[in-house]
């Protein structure tokens, strides 16, 4: 599975890479424009978006995306330690990204989660 | 008090305290104005008794100088004297019988024209000429010589030619009656005064004139005797003879009134002035009695007209004290209704207010929704920017909490990331013993960092009461079972003995993971303070419409004045617990909030050195 891993936190994407690249194909960038380019231009299973990032965040890709109608194309799950309201969850919920994964979490917790959400072949 | 009763009272003390002053100085003033017209018309009726006492006296003047001009009587008296025989035996010439017979008829006619009680002819001797008494010719006498040496006969003859003589009334011989005597003598054209015309009236007929529709009037003499009394209630000596005294006859005023001023009031009557009417007043028996008097010209009589103040004022105060009444309750019941209107206006609003602000929830803080453009306009609008304000702390709070928490739980990801990883002999390769250790130290207080980080957020949410509880169906006893599999492994390091007694297959509607956060607090508790090798028990019962929870241990108990603090924010019993069992010291207030927002109960209970079970109640259904 190709994933992307979008993250300000240089330690973080360092640490998505060496754990998820034993399984899959990982690539990390560490901010949200070269991010955005990277979905348009890349083809990905998956993509790990944090929120949180200076300058663009990753509310600022999802709404690029949405305007270039690439949303609902793009698998995207959060990874996030921002505490979200009920209403931000469901505003992104209808825009099309459905998953989330909590900041911090247990490395056992994050590679069920991925492999849940790897396509059927 | 409320401010609608303070105002009720308040006005109504005002109106009725006003209504009331109004009211007393119109009966005052009217009392004045009518006491006034009462004395004014007491003084004209003694002007009115004074001028008929007057003419009745006028009138027998008149009436007997009127008799008196007859020739008849002239031509009679002028006839010689030789044909009279003045003495015992009266022999009448011809012509004197037939002048008699005409005079007689001449009186009797005048005496029934004039009802006239008595009139009579007397000459000088004392000898009766004609005798009319009640519409009836007597008999003609001799007067007795006590009479006619009486000052009453030898006045008569000294008056002039058309004057009349009034005597002080006496007793009348002939009627057996307090009478008044007129006289007027005969007089010859020489000059001579042979005889004299009498005549009487009755004392009482001065009683209709005295007569009043208000009060009482008397006539005194100068000694105090009652002549005349319009009420007729004076007493006085029932038999009346000849020569009676007025003393022997007539009673004193002292049986109207013996009270002091009164016995002034008479001593001043004596000295006024004929003609002159004095007002005075007096008091018997405690009611004011009003009085004008006047002297009258005749014998130095004096007229009271004595009337109560009750009669002066008469029916005419009873019916303005009536109709008074009649508007102060009108006006009173008015006034009351108005007061209550006026202060409803005033604290309805008020009411109104509260009710809005009573029903202001505390976690969702709306503004208040009152259309008003008076001083409730101002107090909403300044209770809705303390709304305002209240909000924004809140959502500064909120801001705030979200921040701190993503600044902590950023670093943690890779520290907790990178320690599994290095755990991961998959991903990391083989580590040593030492470095394994160091690792897991790293990774648990990593993790100690995250429930922290957990529980503040927890507890910011239940104190701003933005907690949210998602109620679904589920088996208590698979949550249970699961938890305690969960939570088995913790109890390795100490080597506890941990046991499940649930064996209820209730199915409840709750927020199972909030009720499986309360149960991993206390369980997380309990393993910190039981002993090595301890035991930890923990159940679920079911309680009828609840069921109840409960972890119990071994521990080392929480002393009895202390857990009443348990679940309060920050508590920990003692600092060097603290030290040894590190925990948030939200735990317990986080358990208390949930359980509370579930609809349960939380409590404890603890014997120290013993150990100590905390249980919770949480409703099957959440109605």
């Amino acid at each position: 599975m190709n994933i992307l891993a979008i993250d300000d936190n240089k330690d973080i994407t360092d640490m998505l890479e060496t754990i998820l690249s034993i399984e899959h194909n990982v690539t990390v960038v560490n901010n949200g424009k070269d991010g955005l380019r990277m979905i348009i231009e890349g083809n990905y299973d998956l993509v790990l978006l944090d929120l949180a990032m200076p300058e663009f965040t990753g509310y600022d890709v999802i709404k690029s995306l949405k305007e270039k109608g690439l949303l609902n194309k793009q698998k995207i799950a959060l990874f996030t330690a921002s505490s979200m309201t009920e209403s931000e969850i469901d505003e992104l919920q209808r825009e099309g990204v459905k998953y989330c994964i909590r900041k911090p979490v247990d490395i056992d917790v994050l590679l069920t989660l991925v492999n849940a959400l790897q396509p059927y072949k | 008090m409320k401010i609608s009763k303070r105002l009720m009272i308040f006005y109504s003390i005002l109106i009725v305290s006003s209504i009331g002053i109004v009211s007393y100085i119109a009966i005052y003033m009217f009392n004045e104005y009518i006491t006034k017209a009462g004395i004014k018309e007491m003084n004209y009726n003694v002007e009115r008794i004074k001028i008929e006492i007057n003419n009745m006296h006028n009138r027998a003047k008149e009436y007997i100088l009127f008799a008196l001009n007859n020739p008849v009587i002239k031509e009679y008296f002028t006839l010689s004297e030789s044909s009279i025989n003045m003495y015992n035996n009266i022999k009448f010439t011809g012509k004197q019988l037939e002048l008699k017979e005409d005079i007689d008829k001449w009186l009797l006619h005048f005496q029934t024209y004039f009802n006239i009680d008595e009139i009579c002819l007397i000459d000088v001797t004392g000898q009766e000429h004609s005798r009319i008494i009640l519409s009836k010719v007597e008999s003609i006498d001799k007067l007795s010589s006590d009479e006619e040496y009486s000052s009453y006969f030898k006045q008569s003859f000294e008056i002039n030619e058309g004057d009349v003589y009034i005597a002080y009334p006496y007793v009348s011989p002939d009627t057996n009656r307090w009478v008044f005597a007129y006289t007027s003598p005969v007089v010859l054209n020489d000059g001579s005064k042979p005889a004299f015309l009498h005549f009487e009236i009755p004392l009482e007929h001065m009683r209709n004139i005295i007569d009043v529709n208000h009060g009482r009037i008397y006539i005194v003499d100068l000694n105090g005797y009652v002549i005349l009394d319009s009420e007729n209630k004076v007493k006085h000596n029932n038999s009346i003879y000849i020569g009676q005294k007025p003393a022997e006859y007539f009673g004193t005023l002292a049986t109207v009134s013996d009270s002091r001023e009164f016995r002034e009031l008479l001593e001043d009557t004596k000295d006024s002035v004929v003609g002159e009417n004095v007002y005075a007043t007096y008091h018997n028996d405690g009611e004011l009695h009003h009085v004008v008097y006047s002297k009258l010209p005749m014998f130095d009589w004096i007229l009271i007209y004595d009337v109560p103040h009750s009669m002066v004022i008469g029916d005419n105060i009873n019916l303005l004290v009536m109709s008074i009444s009649l508007a102060i309750f009108i006006l009173t019941i008015g006034s009351i209704f108005a007061v209550y209107i006026l202060s409803k206006s005033i604290t309805n609003p008020i009411a109104r207010l509260s009710e809005e602000c009573n029903k202001l929830d505390a976690t969702q803080l709306k503004k208040l929704d009152i259309k008003s453009n008076d001083e409730l306009a101002s107090i909403t609008n300044s209770i809705n920017n303390l709304i305002d304000k209240v909000n924004s702390i809140d959502r500064q709070k909120e801001e705030f909490s979200s921040m701190i928490t993503h600044e902590l739980k950023t670093p943690l990801t890779p520290i907790i990331g990178w320690s599994q990883a290095l755990l991961n002999e998959k991903i990391m390769g083989n580590m040593n013993q030492k470095q394994i250790k160091a690792v897991n130290a790293i990774l648990s207080n990593a993790e100690r960092l995250r429930r922290l980080i957990g529980d503040i957020l927890d507890a910011q949410k239940l104190d701003l009461k933005s907690m949210k509880f998602d109620y679904k169906e589920f088996n208590v006893n698979d949550m249970m079972s699961e938890l305690y599999n969960n939570l088995l492994h913790s109890m390795k390091s100490k080597n506890i003995t941990f046991t499940n007694n649930t064996d209820i297959q209730t199915i409840i509607k709750s927020d199972r993971n909030r009720i499986e956060q309360v149960l991993n607090n206390m369980v997380f508790n309990a393993i910190d303070f039981v002993p090595e090798n301890g035991k930890i028990e923990m159940a679920a019962k079911d309680n009828g419409n609840d069921i109840l929870f409960y972890v119990k241990d071994n521990g080392i108990g929480i002393p009895k004045d202390k857990q009443a603090n348990l679940f309060k924010k920050f508590y920990q019993i003692d600092t060097s617990a603290k030290r040894k069992h590190g925990g948030s010291g939200l735990g317990l207030a986080i358990c208390k909030g949930i359980v509370e927002g579930l609809g349960g109960k939380i409590w404890v209970e603890s014997e120290e050195g013993k150990g100590s079970t905390f249980y919770f109640t949480i409703p099957k259904v959440r109605e």
